[in-house]
């Protein structure tokens, strides 16, 4: 085990998510300026005044970039918040009770997980209308499955021990042994899982910006600020390029930290 | 024996979602038939035309056996059948994820089995940052990037589309796949333009799949590399190539076949943001069009569509396993 500060690969992944995490901390300073529009100042090129250029509407692009980190970052830290822990809930349960409720339990995972993702998060934020909240639902309620699977494993090990026997003689309920003794087991393995799966939520995340079901414009948000950039690909390209970049800057740094965080906490898993 | 049954009990739940989102969706269908001046009871007639006032389960069941009888609605957006549309925009998606397949198995497994091969040297730190792309860059942004500079800037690849807007509907269509139709009708100046223009888009969905390969072939070949049965090849002399075709990647075969099922199910997903961005007339174009007019219809037939596909890949990937992996069965 090597403490995750001395890995070149975590700190790399750090040093791409500071600034993007900074800029989600100063969004709300940057609101302002990121929806102020110039008529007379669209579509310029980078320059010592607008760093990232200006878009359609003569908005600075690098403000909408810092202040969108709040919206794509704050959709993906919702969507784990709400996914994991339902996960780990349920595979802890199912796990412990075992008989008929377990059953139950994995066979509706084992269907959820052979559905479509994307377009099922499309088709509900489709019918639930747009928005950010409405976005982190629809993700949330696709991303699920895989925490049950591996929690439920991690309970299988755990149920016959000695410490759980003990916990029954005393008298505790069922539902108090998943929830107080075995779900605390499995929350290692479902972080080392979430920081793995951060990568891919964001993705997801600014894919439904992209096509218009996030944060509804004028707020800026990276997937639509990047579909917005499409009208003017060929004359201003940094439109769509630089809050583009936020999220590979994203989806970089979450997948060298989640790595670095595998080789750490759980050294058993090869490294790949 | 269990996995059969997982099919029609996931097709059931995808049904039971589409309905539910049908419900959940703040639209009034009857708003459609009536429009939006007609009498509170003219509204309601036109709910029991529908079948609103039925009970809920009621509703499901019919909803039921008119999907299994191929009848998804009407798209209010194309005022033409739902399936028909999808018959139409199918073979374009098709088209693409087939070629993306092919670039993405023919770049990562390679890079995969020489990454695992050569462990710790330059080709598997290749191989982990071509995994490590796939992992961290959106499709729609890469997809538009690389129509900037290959189409805007350098001016080397055809513009987004299918085919140029001046060989539209000159090809005859027999199967959709204009790249087939266009070779059976002998016109050699349609296929090679399909040919263009398909390069793009699939060079994109393929990054990603190369990256799932990359990452999944290096994984079983290190495993199976490390095994004893490879040593046994080695001791008894057989030559290097041998070894790691003939021993180790056959028996990595079947998960290798499960992998293949999976790029195929994302390569459905990651086709919706891809057409959108290359202007690809395919099922992803046709959905992401029904989202911005809120037509439910046409959403939810594609969502249909694309999760029997998946539930279909995923069964047939299931009986590969079986057939290649004798332990399995």
């Amino acid at each position: 085990m090597k403490p995750l500060l001395r890995d070149p690969m975590a700190l790399l992944g750090l040093a791409l998510l500071t600034p993007l995490l900074l800029g989600a901390a100063l969004g709300p300073l940057m609101a302002d300026a990121a929806l102020e529009t110039h008529l007379e100042a669209r579509l310029l090129a980078p320059s010592a005044q607008h760093w990232f250029g200006t878009d359609a509407l003569g908005r600075d692009v690098l403000a909408r970039t810092l202040a969108g980190a709040a919206s794509t970052l704050g959709l993906a830290f919702l969507v784990a918040l709400l996914a994991a822990p339902l996960g780990l809930l349920l595979g802890a349960v199912a796990g412990t009770l075992g008989s008929w409720a377990e059953t139950i339990l994995m066979n509706v995972t084992d269907i959820a997980l052979a559905v479509p993702r994307l377009i099922l998060a499309l088709a509900l934020a489709a019918a639930l209308g747009p928005g950010l909240l409405n976005a982190a639902i629809a993700v949330a309620l696709t991303a699920w499955p895989p925490y049950v699977r591996q929690a439920r494993a991690e309970t299988l090990s755990a149920r016959k021990a000695d410490f759980i026997a003990a916990a029954r003689l005393c008298g505790a309920s069922e539902l108090r042994i998943a929830l107080v003794h075995i779900a605390p087991l499995g929350l290692s393995s479902m972080l080392v899982r979430l920081s793995l799966d951060l990568a891919g939520i964001v993705l997801a995340a600014a894919g439904l910006g992209f096509l218009g079901l996030g944060a509804q414009p004028p707020a800026p948000e990276w997937g639509a600020m990047v579909a917005a950039g499409r009208t003017h690909l060929v004359d201003a390209p940094w439109i769509a390029g630089f809050p583009g970049l936020a999220i590979v800057m994203a989806g970089l740094g979450f997948s060298l930290l989640g790595d670095a965080l595998r080789d750490m906490l759980d050294p058993r898993q090869e490294r790949c | 024996m269990r996995r059969v049954l997982t099919f029609p009990l996931t097709l059931l739940a995808l049904l039971g979602c589409t309905f539910l989102f049908m419900k959940i969706a703040p639209i009034d269908p009857t708003l459609a038939v009536t429009g939006e001046k007609a009498s509170e009871a003219a509204r309601l007639a036109a709910a029991q035309t529908l079948g609103l006032d039925q009970p809920w389960p009621v509703q499901f069941a019919r909803h039921l056996g008119r999907v299994m009888t191929g009848d998804l609605g009407v798209s209010t957006l194309s005022g033409q059948d739902v399936l028909s549309d999808l018959a139409l925009a199918f073979p374009a998606t098709i088209e693409l994820a087939l070629a993306a397949t092919l670039i993405g198995f023919g770049i990562g497994l390679p890079l995969g089995v020489a990454g695992a091969y050569w462990r710790g040297r330059w080709p598997d730190h290749l191989a982990r940052l071509v995994a490590l792309l796939g992992h961290s860059v959106p499709v729609f942004w890469l997809g538009l990037m690389a129509l900037y500079i290959f189409y805007a800037a350098l001016g080397w690849m055809p513009g987004p589309g299918r085919i140029s807007f001046y060989l539209e509907g000159l090809a005859p269509r027999i199967s959709g796949f204009i790249l087939l139709d266009s070779l059976l009708a002998g016109r050699l100046d349609i296929a090679s333009d399909a040919l263009a223009h398909l390069v793009l888009p699939a060079l994109t969905l393929g990054l990603f799949t190369s990256a799932l390969f990359a990452r999944t072939s290096r994984a079983l070949m290190l495993d199976a590399l490390g095994q004893d049965f490879i040593l046994t090849a080695r001791a008894k002399g057989l030559s290097e190539g041998r070894v790691v075709f003939g021993h180790a990647l056959r028996a990595s075969a079947a998960p290798l076949a499960t992998t293949l099922a999976l790029a195929l199910c994302s390569l459905l997903e990651g086709s919706v943001l891809t057409e959108t961005v290359f202007s690809w007339p395919g099922l992803g174009s046709y959905m992401t069009g029904a989202l911005m007019a809120a037509d439910m219809a046409a959403i939810l037939g594609g969502t249909i569509l694309i999760g029997l596909v998946v539930a279909g890949l995923n069964l047939l990937a299931d009986m590969m396993q079986r057939r290649l992996d004798p332990r399995t069965a």
